[in-house]
């Protein structure tokens, strides 16, 4: 009996308890997001000091966790001379979660759909949180020379690719350039 | 009683003028004295000085107010416009001149009538007035302190004559000049109390002036060097998080949950375990299961992270 009326007795300090839970989740998002903020003007600061040639990425106008990135196709692949644009969206997970990028220009590219979506392995399952822009432009632009053509998202590109004069003249038809 | 101090300030041009050559004498010695010491920064000393000086001599007065040192030489100066402006309030309720010798003849009769000592009425007045006008104001007690100092040897009609003669005169266009001079008297009187004793009280001195003492440390270095220290130690040691990019402390940077040997800080750590596990560095899982499974078998008397580390160590 006494057991009961202590299981009786906890029951409704349960909901205080679970207010007491909730209370503190609201403080550790807030300091995630910082630490996100932090994570990210770090990200920016590096990549505006280090000058790596083909990429660039840039906060959209007021938002940090909205990026715009740039590609430009390597020398000696299909690609040479072409210059993509590709959106970066960053979750308040960052960088324990990958963030989600898309291409906004029209990429022809086995391993990018119609859609401007983008299957690479690091930005999925093999994401770890060691990664940043940087390195995850610099894997889509080697991605661009060396799709992987076994899981492709475009088997039209991916049945091209063997055909290298072909698939060039295709991405040059395709190619929008930017602007604006 | 107005007009008579008026004529007298009239008729007795000529001992202002002989008062003034004994004053100007003095002025020239304690001036060429202070020349001597104080050089290029003397108008900075008189501003300071002036100032100080103020506040010594009247000595409890608590309307003292301490942003007064802004002032400076020009400042001084351009007191006795202030001084016209702001006189002209009480003469216009006596008598409504605008004229300015019966201005300062109006006020000097009343301090007179007021049977107080000379100085003292002066000053309380003035403080009252001071009270209601501008900061610029409270050096014009200066200037009336310094003559009733100056002139406290003599006697009391005497003084109160020369009095009117020199506010009198002060206003026309010499004005300029004997306010100066009264300046440099007080300054230099007080330059050669304070030079001993408190040098640096008012203002640190600059790198580059002349009289800084050898001794004194150089602030500016003092400042920067600590910073460079500090960046240079955050440069020595690799101590940023590569996941939060915040700073690694002491627990963290002895921390290797890898033998992958990737380094993160143990808030990152944390985050990673309640998530997939794995370490970002080489995508291995981080061996939790094992590790907690050696915990309790060792009976549980360690806490988990030290038992983690330590089985690390243990293993390779």
């Amino acid at each position: 009996m006494a057991a009961v009326n202590g299981y009786h007795g906890n029951t409704p300090a349960d909901p205080p308890v679970t207010n007491g839970s909730k209370q503190p989740v609201p403080p550790t998002k807030t300091v995630d997001s910082q630490s996100v903020l932090k994570r990210l003007q770090s990200e920016l600061m590096g990549l505006m000091m280090g000058g790596d040639p083909g990429i660039s990425a840039f906060p959209e106008e007021d938002n940090i966790m909205c990026w715009k990135g740039t590609i430009t196709g390597s020398k000696e692949t299909v690609f040479e001379g072409t210059e993509y644009r590709l959106s970066l969206s960053f979750s308040n997970d960052y960088p324990f979660k990958p963030p989600k990028i898309k291409f906004e220009t029209c990429c022809f590219h086995p391993n990018v759909d119609v859609y401007g979506n983008i299957c690479l392995d690091i930005l999925q399952d093999k994401w770890s949180s060691a990664y940043d822009v940087r390195t995850i432009l610099l894997s889509i632009q080697s991605l661009l020379g060396e799709p992987n053509i076994s899981s492709p998202l475009n088997t039209q590109a991916a049945q091209l690719w063997s055909n290298q004069e072909e698939y060039r003249k295709m991405v040059e038809k395709l190619y929008k350039p930017l602007n604006a | 009683m107005i007009s008579d101090s008026i004529t007298n300030a009239s008729a007795t041009a000529a001992p202002t003028s002989r008062d003034y050559g004994t004053k100007k004498k003095r002025n020239h010695k304690s001036a060429k004295m202070k020349q001597n010491k104080l050089g290029l920064r003397r108008e900075q000393w008189l501003s300071q000085v002036t100032n100080k000086a103020c506040k010594e001599e009247k000595s409890g007065n608590s309307s003292e107010k301490p942003d007064l040192r802004v002032e400076n030489l020009d400042g001084v100066r351009r007191e006795d416009h202030h001084h016209e402006s702001f006189m002209q309030s009480p003469s216009n309720s006596s008598m409504g001149g605008t004229d300015l010798s019966t201005n300062f003849s109006g006020k000097s009769s009343r301090s007179s009538s007021s049977s107080s000592g000379f100085c003292s009425g002066n000053v309380t007045e003035e403080e009252n007035l001071d009270d209601d006008d501008d900061d610029d104001d409270d050096g014009c007690v200066d200037d009336w302190e310094a003559v009733a100092d100056a002139l406290a040897a003599e006697e009391e009609e005497e003084k109160e004559n020369r009095r009117l003669r020199e506010s009198v005169k002060e206003d026309e266009s010499v004005g300029g000049s004997s306010a100066s001079n009264v300046c440099d008297s007080i300054s230099s009187d007080v330059v050669c109390v304070n030079d001993a004793k408190q040098k640096s009280s008012n203002r640190a001195w600059r790198p580059d002036d002349d009289l800084r003492p050898q001794g004194l440390p150089n602030l500016g270095k003092q400042l920067s060097f600590p910073e460079l220290d500090k960046r240079f130690s955050s440069v020595a040691i690799p101590s940023s998080c590569p996941i939060c990019y915040e700073d690694l402390d002491l627990t963290d940077s002895s921390f290797l949950p890898c033998p992958c040997g990737f380094r993160l800080c143990l808030f990152c750590h944390k985050t990673i375990c309640d998530g997939d596990g794995r370490c970002p560095g080489c995508r291995k899982p981080y061996e939790r299961d094992s590790m907690k499974a050696e915990t309790s078998s060792q009976g549980g008397g360690l806490t988990i992270r030290l038992a983690r580390s330590s089985s690390m160590f243990c293993r390779f």
